[in-house]
C-alpha cells in the first residue's frame, strides 16, 4: 500500500485553461490518503482483535485456586459488560467488589440473584444461596470512561480489575 | 461526554473520513451510495447523541454543526491553502484528447467516468474531441471540448 507512495509520478502538464491545480499539493494528499487507509486499515483489524471490546485481546481470565474471574479488559461507555465468577469451592456464597469499582457502573443484573447485599469496609458484599460449583455473572454498564480499577473478592480470595472504558 | 464536544470530534472525523475516501467516491451516487450513506448518517446519530432524545439536546449539536461549518467555511475564505486542504483542487486528468493515467490512477478515475461525463454534457464519445477534462473538488468531471467537436444541438 505505501510501496506505491514512493513512486507516485503524475503527468507535469502546461496548465493552458487558468485550472488552480497544484501537482504537489495533490502528491501529499495521495500520500496523506494511503497512510489513511493504512490506519484504517489498522484500526479494523485491531477491532476485530477486540482492542475496542468483544474479541480475543479484549478478555481477561484470573484464576486464583478453583475459582476464576472472567471479564473484559476494554469496554465502552454505556456498552453492558459481564464480569463472570466461576467458582468452584463448595463452600463459596459470600462475593464482595469495591464499592470505589462499581461506582463506575450502572448494575444492571446479577445472576442467580443474591440472597442479601450489604455495604462493608468499602466493599459492596453479596450472599449467594448457592452449593457447589457456580457462575456468578454481574451485568454493568459503565457511566464513566477511563482507565477503572478495583477488586473483588471470593471468601478469602482477592481478584484485581483492570478496565479501560471508551469513551 | 459533553454534546458540544460530541459535535465536534464526529464534524471533524466526517470531514477527515470523506477527505480520506477521494473524490470520486463522493461522485458516484449510486443507489447504494445513498443507502451506505444513510447508514453512516444513523451511526453518527448514535454516536452523537447516544440516549438522549431531549431538544435540548438536539438543538445544541444542530447549533454546534451549523456554528463548526460556519467557522470553517470562513477560515477557507481566508486562506487558500486551508480551503485546498479540506476541499482539495481541482486536477486535470485529460489534456487534449490524451488521457493522463498516472492522474486517473491515483485519483481513481477511469476513462469510462470522463467519457461518460463529456457524453452527458456536450453528447461528446470519443477523447480526441476533449480538449480538458478535470476533476473538480466535488468530485464530478467537468469537460473541455475541444473547437473541432461540434456543438450538441437541441432536439426540440
Amino acid at each position: 500500500m505505501l510501496g506505491s507512495v514512493s513512486a507516485m509520478k503524475p503527468e507535469k502538464i502546461k496548465n493552458e485553461i487558468g485550472i488552480p491545480e497544484s501537482i504537489d499539493t495533490h502528491v501529499l494528499g495521495w500520500k496523506i490518503q494511503r497512510i489513511g487507509w493504512l490506519i484504517f486499515t489498522l484500526l479494523l483489524v485491531a477491532a476485530g482483535m477486540g482492542l475496542f471490546g468483544n474479541g480475543p485481546v479484549s478478555y481477561r481470565t484470573e484464576i486464583i485456586q478453583n475459582d476464576t474471574l472472567r471479564y473484559q479488559k476494554f469496554i465502552r461507555y454505556q456498552t453492558e459488560a459481564n464480569l463472570s465468577f466461576v467458582v468452584n469451592s463448595e463452600q463459596t456464597n459470600r462475593l464482595k467488589l469495591q464499592l470505589s469499582y462499581l461506582k463506575n457502573f450502572d448494575l444492571q443484573q446479577i445472576s442467580p440473584e443474591p440472597k442479601s447485599t450489604k455495604i462493608s469496609g468499602g466493599f459492596v458484599v453479596y450472599d449467594f444461596d448457592i452449593s457447589g460449583p457456580a457462575q456468578i455473572d454481574f451485568v454493568l454498564t459503565p457511566n464513566t470512561y477511563g482507565n477503572v480499577g478495583g477488586s473483588a473478592q471470593v471468601e478469602n480470595k482477592s481478584f484485581l480489575i483492570s478496565q479501560f472504558i471508551y469513551p | 461526554m459533553n454534546l458540544v464536544l460530541r459535535g465536534v470530534i464526529i464534524y471533524f472525523f466526517i470531514l477527515i473520513i470523506f477527505r480520506f475516501a477521494g473524490k470520486k467516491t463522493l461522485s458516484e451516487a449510486t443507489t447504494f451510495d445513498l443507502v451506505r450513506l444513510l447508514i453512516i448518517s444513523e451511526v453518527t446519530q448514535a454516536a452523537m447523541i447516544g440516549n438522549d432524545f431531549s431538544l435540548t439536546a438536539s438543538i445544541v449539536l444542530i447549533v454546534t454543526l451549523v456554528s463548526l461549518d460556519f467557522l470553517v467555511n470562513r477560515i477557507k475564505m481566508r486562506s487558500k491553502k486551508i480551503s485546498s486542504v479540506v476541499d482539495g483542487l481541482p486536477l486535470i486528468v485529460v489534456e487534449k484528447g490524451n488521457p493522463l493515467k498516472e492522474r486517473m490512477k491515483l485519483s481513481n478515475v477511469e476513462i469510462d467516468d470522463v467519457l461518460q461525463s463529456a457524453r452527458q454534457s456536450f453528447g461528446i464519445t470519443s477523447l480526441t474531441e476533449i480538449d480538458y477534462a478535470v476533476l473538480e473538488t466535488d468530485g464530478s468531471i467537468s469537460i473541455v471540448p475541444s473547437r473541432k467537436a461540434a456543438p450538441v444541438k437541441s432536439s426540440e
